[in-house]
């Protein structure tokens, strides 16, 4: 028993330990591999250590006293990697393989998905707690503690959010007005200086260009505080949400602009000639004719810059301070309103619940928006 | 003559209708960009500046706001380089003010965690990739999954943890670990346990690079892969050889925004140490810091810039190396950039 503990306290304090025995493992089984001529064989043995291993974790839980659901764990793992190593060993038949390979991904990707749903599936649960079971209190008998799902599903947590002890209708609000504002402003000014760029012929193009790049690789906390005086000394614009959505007005980021800009040397200049022969402007061109051609990455920019002003929490924490409430942005007012007037973890279940209403918009856009999200990286990253 | 003049003017007239174009562009970067960098690089070099005026070398009473008290008093003679002498001094390792042992532990701090987490979430969540860039049914609604945990905004993201990770006895892990009888872990306080603890936080954000993997892969030519299968190649040889050459060029450019976006990091630890009370010192992240002595409330702002300068120079230095050294990234058909 008290050898368990010690282990445990070994790999508690060293905790690359156990990232160390498993490259190691993984890498005696790369070497093995190459090594061995009979494959099969070193596979097969690599299998029976895995059950080893686990057999040994089994035992360690099952001597542990009181932990009987926890042994689920290593006896399942067991059944399911014996069930496809003996299928694999065993089966010949190449059709009949490859469903059980299929089977195996599916089983693979659900319990990845299970892995990757838990903090998502605590944050709800945990919303919809008592305050007691939030807080995971211990019964004077020593049971109790945290749960992972409500034994009564309290509803009323979100109303509380709406006017109760707390209030994010302002915040919702203001997020709104900062989302609508800073989008139109990112999407319609990067697009205008990408038309610039890509069309334009004039001098220092290529001086403005070079700058506007490098800015990409300046940290922005270098810029913080003087920005933070300027719009505080001069502007006198802090502590309001203005701060967050006026640099969408002046060129919206450097990544849009040349991403824009790609995007515009794609497309035909002889629709421009023509618009120009039939005695259009420059900007008449642009709004009337590029810019409708231009929809796939206004959309792309668009839902990046929606998720960024929802879930942005560091640039409104500096210029809006605590105490100018009509001005929080979501972020913040949950931040101000949960954590600094109630002190430690004090209403658990209330910020969990704001968790839920501030995740839940973003995921519907994620999932509408997942393909244009998918390309529009390949080109960030692919072409620069 | 009059003609040329006259093509002269048109031509100007023809620039400057473009130039409006960039206008907002050209106004941001000189205010935004350009000015905050130069006068950041100069309040660093004044010890007490609180900005309570633009400029503090030739900041007078009359500048100052009627109702703000005490008006910060700095002539040019003020001009210091104690802000940076300070970040060096080893001398005292416990002044109170940050030092240059506040300035090691948590530059230190800081960049193990760029260059773990970093690496380590590219090389994972390329095995996640691969799982999910089958055609399989379904394989959507996975994809859709592992991508959840990124959207959680990061103030909750810090709030959840820290109440996950609890170091009482409430706490959902403390009492998975009470449920198998191991004596309790402090986690986010604990010394030794706080920086494993944030950096196993990173497992669950593995959507977030997963999803550049995948666009990454999606410009994988099918011929290649075909042609290594042909020449008969095995999976994994079909992965060393043909996809990761293949991805290289989205791989480093990530690598680099990953590392400098790892080292400022700040949202996530201040949700995080505002839900864990006493974690700050365990995780000294160089950014928070940057934070606390620049938006603190004290007469440090100066201090702040001048540390946002040593890691942007940092930064610069350790761009060009990696550049210096990309010698193995492909391009594409053009060749090297």
């Amino acid at each position: 028993m008290d050898f368990i503990i010690q282990c445990y306290i070994l790999f508690a304090n060293n905790w690359w330990l156990p990232l160390l025995l498993t490259v190691a493992f993984v890498g005696a089984f790369i070497a093995l591999l190459k090594v061995v001529k009979n494959k099969k064989i070193v596979k097969l043995a690599f299998f029976y250590a895995l059950m080893v291993i686990l057999f040994i974790v089994t035992l360690f839980l099952f001597l542990l006293h009181n932990s009987y659901w926890l042994m689920f764990i290593p006896v399942y793992s067991v059944v399911l990697i014996t069930a496809y190593g003996s299928a694999k060993f065993f089966v010949n038949n190449p059709k009949a393989r490859k469903i059980i390979d299929t089977a195996a991904l599916y089983t693979l990707l659900v319990h990845l998905a299970a892995f990757f749903l838990f903090p998502f599936l605590y944050m709800v649960f945990k919303s919809f707690m008592s305050q007691s079971e939030a807080m995971g209190q211990i019964n004077p008998d020593g049971t109790g503690g945290a749960v992972f799902m409500p034994s009564i599903w309290h509803a009323e947590n979100y109303a509380v959010l709406f006017g109760g002890k707390i209030d994010i209708l302002t915040g919702l609000w203001n997020t709104l007005c900062v989302i609508v504002i800073g989008t139109v402003g990112t999407v319609v000014s990067s697009c205008m200086c990408a038309y610039g760029f890509a069309r334009g012929e004039f001098r220092g193009k290529g001086f403005w260009f070079t700058f506007m790049m490098a800015t990409v690789m300046l940290p922005a906390m270098v810029t913080q505080v003087p920005l933070y005086i300027l719009f505080d000394q001069v502007l006198h614009i802090t502590n309001t949400w203005i701060p967050l959505v006026i640099g969408a007005f002046f060129g919206g980021g450097a990544l849009n602009i040349f991403l824009a800009n790609q995007f515009v040397r794609g497309i035909s200049r002889e629709l421009d000639e023509a618009a120009k022969i039939d005695g259009a402007g420059k900007m008449r061109i642009f709004f009337q004719i590029i810019l409708p051609l231009l929809k796939p990455i206004m959309i792309y920019m668009a839902v990046n810059c929606i998720m960024g002003y929802w879930r942005d929490f560091d640039t409104a924490l500096i210029y809006i301070g605590n105490t100018y409430e009509e001005w929080h942005t979501l972020a913040l007012s949950v931040y101000y309103q949960t954590t600094i007037s109630g002190g430690q973890y004090s209403y658990p279940q209330y910020q969990m619940a704001a968790g839920v209403i501030m995740t839940i918009p973003m995921a519907i856009v994620f999932l509408v928006f997942q393909r244009q999200l998918v390309d529009g990286v390949s080109m960030t990253g692919g072409k620069e | 003559m009059a003609n040329k003049s006259i093509l002269k003017k048109k031509k100007w007239k023809e620039e400057a209708g473009w130039f409006v174009f960039i206008l907002p562009l050209v106004i941001g970067l000189l205010v935004f960009s350009l000015y905050p960098m130069v006068m950041s690089l100069f309040y660093s070099f004044f010890e007490e500046y609180d900005g309570r005026a633009m400029i503090p070398a030739f900041s007078r009473e009359s500048w100052v706001f009627p109702d703000d008290a005490a008006p910060y008093k700095v002539t040019i003679g003020n001009f210091t380089f104690k802000n940076y002498l300070s970040m060096f001094d080893f001398s005292n390792p416990d002044v109170g003010l940050f030092n240059g042992y506040d300035m090691l532990e948590s530059l230190g701090m800081t960049f193990l965690y760029a260059f773990t987490s970093v690496p380590g979430c590219l090389i994972l969540s390329f095995g996640v990739a691969l799982l999910v860039n089958t055609k399989i049914k379904g394989v959507g609604i996975f994809r859709t999954l592992y991508y959840l945990p990124v959207i959680i905004p990061s103030v909750i993201w810090g709030l959840l943890w820290a109440s996950a990770f609890s170091n009482l006895d409430g706490g959902l892990f403390n009492t998975m670990l009470r449920d198998m009888g191991l004596p309790k872990c402090q986690f986010f306080l604990g010394e030794d346990t706080a920086f494993p603890t944030f950096l196993s936080l990173n497992l669950w954000t593995l959507g977030a690079s997963m999803i550049l993997w995948l666009s990454a892969l999606k410009n994988v030519p099918e011929s290649l892969i075909e042609a290594a299968k042909l020449d008969g190649a095995g999976y994994f040889r079909r992965v060393v050889t043909v996809i990761i050459p293949m991805c290289s060029s989205i791989l480093f450019y990530n690598m680099i925004t990953g590392v400098i976006g790892a080292l400022q990091m700040m949202g996530n630890v201040k949700a995080l140490v505002s839900g864990a009370k006493g974690a700050e010192q365990n995780l000294p992240f160089y950014a928070l810091q940057i934070y606390n002595n620049g938006f603190g409330g004290g007469q440090t702002r100066g201090l702040a810039c001048a540390m946002a300068w040593v890691l942007f120079v940092i930064i610069g230095l350790l761009t060009g190396l990696i550049f210096k050294s990309s010698g193995w990234v492909y391009y594409g058909d053009g060749g090297k950039k």
